[in-house]
């Protein structure tokens, strides 16, 4: 299946976690995104800038991201996009946590329907030294908005820069868990339709290139 | 000359990641870049980090290579050996505010023809301090790394040494990078680049 047709499958209220690896690429994951949903309902959090070389691969590819997308910024120092809020990602968390989460709260409220899509949180833990409680309630801020359903939410993890439990724990919470297995070919692993676990879903060429010549 | 490398000295942006092995030949293709850029009246900016330019000249002397870098600026960050034309030195690394403010001060003397070209020698060794340091590894990615990512118009090679490099240093620079080379002896692989296209370069 194409990856574009799978995201119809995806209810509002459903968290996906992409994982992802250094060399794939996921980038025409999110470009798929923001193209299937529109750029105006993406809500894009950004840890330590980690969309920037995203960003950058598809304006390499000649695929252009609108420079106005929402943005929350945990760290990096790219000021790209609309930037509604900026955490500090080394202080305290349950300081920028708690500001993170009150800010979800509002846009969700005031916003129709968002697609929220988290760049990298895995890259949060090092930078909180592995505490185990921080990445315990991390995840549980992922679980807690399951389920609204003016939101669908993306989290993609590099799961090459992560030996944490993080991921595992997003994986129980979420309802469907997509794993790249080639640089364009995704294993779905998790899935609320049984049936389809273990089938793959592609990230077409010709999808991206389609939707480019659109614009 | 091999077709990858010819197509990415041509390219006018990019971030291009080099990995090798401690017993592969980089400086082979550290030569291929500097002699076609020369083909094309391109003189790039070395940043030499510890010896690293030293070790790849000598590697070529005792295969019969002499490449000639005397009008080639570098920037040597620490090390003790000078080839080039060297314009400055940066000697804190660890300190990474300092260390931007000292590497912004010499970056000043760089001639503009040479901004638009650069090749790093020793990303390992950077970071060899912090290399099994995955919270300073973030905090170098933060703050030095990934704001090379907001320039535009320019290309960069980066040369890592893969046996010392740990999994989180590569697997960091691959994430950020836009070309993806590895390199052993003569054999040139392409991990990634840009382009929706499949074998697209």
């Amino acid at each position: 299946m194409n990856f574009n047709d799978y995201l119809s499958k995806v209810s509002p209220g459903e968290s996906v976690l992409i994982e992802h690896t250094s060399l794939s690429l996921h980038a025409l994951a999110f470009y798929a995104i923001g193209e299937k949903y529109g750029w105006d309902r993406v809500l894009l959090v950004d840890v330590i800038d980690s969309s920037v070389p995203v960003v950058r691969w598809l304006r390499l590819s000649g695929l252009s991201v609108p420079e106005n997308v929402t943005r929350i910024k945990a760290g990096g120092i790219s000021n790209w996009g609309r930037v509604i809020l900026e955490v500090d990602p080394h202080k305290d968390p349950g300081i920028f946590l708690s500001k993170f989460s009150r800010k979800l709260r509002e846009v969700y409220s005031k916003s129709e329907f968002t697609v929220t899509v988290i760049m990298n949180p895995e890259r949060l833990v090092p930078l909180q030294n592995e505490n185990i409680n921080f990445i315990l309630t991390l995840s549980n801020l992922a679980s807690a908005f399951l389920g609204d359903p003016r939101r669908i939410t993306f989290y993609f993890v590099n799961r090459e820069m992560t030996e944490s439990i993080y991921p595992a724990l997003l994986e129980e919470a979420f309802t469907r868990v997509l794993c790249f297995t080639g640089k364009r070919n995704l294993r779905v692993l998790k899935s609320p339709e049984i049936e389809e676990e273990g089938s793959e879903i592609e990230l077409a060429s010709e999808t991206a290139t389609t939707n480019n010549s659109r614009n | 000359m091999d077709t990858i490398l010819d197509a990415l000295t041509n390219t006018k942006e990019g971030i291009i990641l080099v990995e090798y092995p401690s017993r592969g030949h980089p400086e082979l293709t550290f030569l291929e870049i500097v002699k076609s850029w020369k083909q094309k009246g391109v003189t790039p900016l070395i940043v030499d980090i510890w010896d690293t330019l030293h070790v790849f000249l000598q590697n070529l002397k005792f295969k019969g290579i002499e490449l000639s870098v005397e009008d080639v600026p570098v920037i040597k960050e620490r090390g003790i050996v000078n080839v080039g034309k060297v314009i400055g030195r940066v000697d804190v690394i660890e300190d990474f505010e300092y260390h931007l403010a000292a590497y912004g001060r010499v970056a000043r003397k760089v001639p503009e023809d040479s901004r638009r070209h650069t090749i790093v020698l020793g990303m390992e060794k950077f970071s060899f301090t912090f290399i099994d340091d995955p919270p300073k590894l973030e905090r170098y990615f933060e703050t030095i790394t990934r704001r090379y990512l907001n320039l535009r118009d320019r290309t960069s090679f980066m040369f890592l040494n893969t046996d010392i490099a740990s999994e989180y240093l590569r697997k960091g620079l691959e994430q950020d990078s836009d070309y993806v080379l590895r390199v052993n002896g003569k054999r040139i692989q392409l991990l990634k680049s840009p382009g929706v296209m499949v074998n697209e370069l």
